[in-house]
């Protein structure tokens, strides 16, 4: 495949300042992260209009063309009408914590395949008394209380 | 006397991953009667922004005298909170959430991985290496 290249197009990309060049980007990044979250959402421009409380339906063109110059305010609209991160600042660093613990067998564990066979032979057989029945309601709910 | 208030927390199972095991083959046959020792640890890793806890819960398990590593496991348990970023630390950098859910989360992920070990170690030397019952408050906290 044959690669085009011209100098004047070379000499263009040369003269972009790295401070312009990154500016160009976020802007681009922050149009494309509203677009996807407007597709994840399954909004529209209008949809995104009504919920940023705007009159004007050219303003959402011109904030997902990647050429607009977003204000502190916008930006924060934005964030909370698409439930998305657009600034990226005050994201808390959470430490890892660890618990610890260390136990043993009581006595030897047995779950050798012939007691299983029997036992499901034998379905009348008594039931050990050191069984632990579970509660079928112990883990069926979600929901657990905390008191304050 | 004033009413304690009771706050629903309402969380939901996500995912279950076995991350890594491996088995040390012992150096002479294990016998028959076997007690074994296990030490567990549990890993909070929470992410606030998208509401998920993650409990890696690692089981190390060693001969009765525990001299000899016979293996390990680690797994993964990853849950769903609602308005998990509520119970934010923001001095310490910790997710503190109410005592009884944090039993709750790792009485679930312990029994997981009690179940990921079984089926994992069936029919190896480790065959009857069940986790026991384990009281999930009294592990000893340690931050990182």
């Amino acid at each position: 495949m044959k690669i085009f290249s011209s100098k004047l197009i070379d000499d263009i990309l040369d003269s972009i300042e790295p401070v312009e060049q990154a500016k160009v980007d976020a802007k681009m990044l922050i149009a494309a992260k509203i677009a996807d979250a407007m597709k994840e959402k399954g909004w529209r421009k209008t949809d995104l209009l009504k919920a940023v409380k705007k009159e004007n339906p050219s303003i959402i063109t011109k904030w997902l063309s990647g050429t607009h110059n977003f204000t502190m305010d916008t930006l924060v609209e934005l964030e909370n009408a698409l439930g998305i991160n657009l600034l990226n600042i005050a994201k808390p660093e959470i430490q890892v914590v660890t618990y610890y613990q260390s136990v043993h067998q009581e006595s030897p564990t047995t779950c050798n395949d012939d007691f299983l066979v029997e036992l499901l032979k034998n379905p009348k057989r008594p039931v050990p008394t050191n069984s632990i029945h579970s509660n079928p309601k112990a883990f069926s709910s979600y929901k657990v209380f905390a008191q304050a | 006397m004033k009413k304690k208030q009771e706050i629903p927390v309402t969380f939901q199972i996500k995912a279950v991953e076995l991350i890594d095991y491996c088995l040390n083959v012992p150096s002479k046959p294990l016998p028959t009667e076997m007690v074994y020792q296990f030490d567990i640890s549990l890993e909070h890793r929470p992410d606030p922004e998208k509401n998920i806890f993650a409990v890696v819960c690692s089981v190390t398990i060693f001969n009765e005298t525990r001299e000899e590593l016979l293996g390990k496991l680690r797994s993964g348990c990853v849950y769903l909170i609602k308005d998990l970023g509520q119970y934010a630390n923001t001095s310490s950098k910790v997710i503190e959430l109410p005592e009884p859910i944090v039993t709750a989360l790792h009485s679930v992920s312990i029994s997981t991985t009690r179940g990921l070990m079984f089926s994992i170690f069936r029919g190896t030397f480790l065959h009857n290496a069940v986790l026991p019952i384990v009281d999930p408050t009294s592990f000893v906290m340690q931050n990182k």
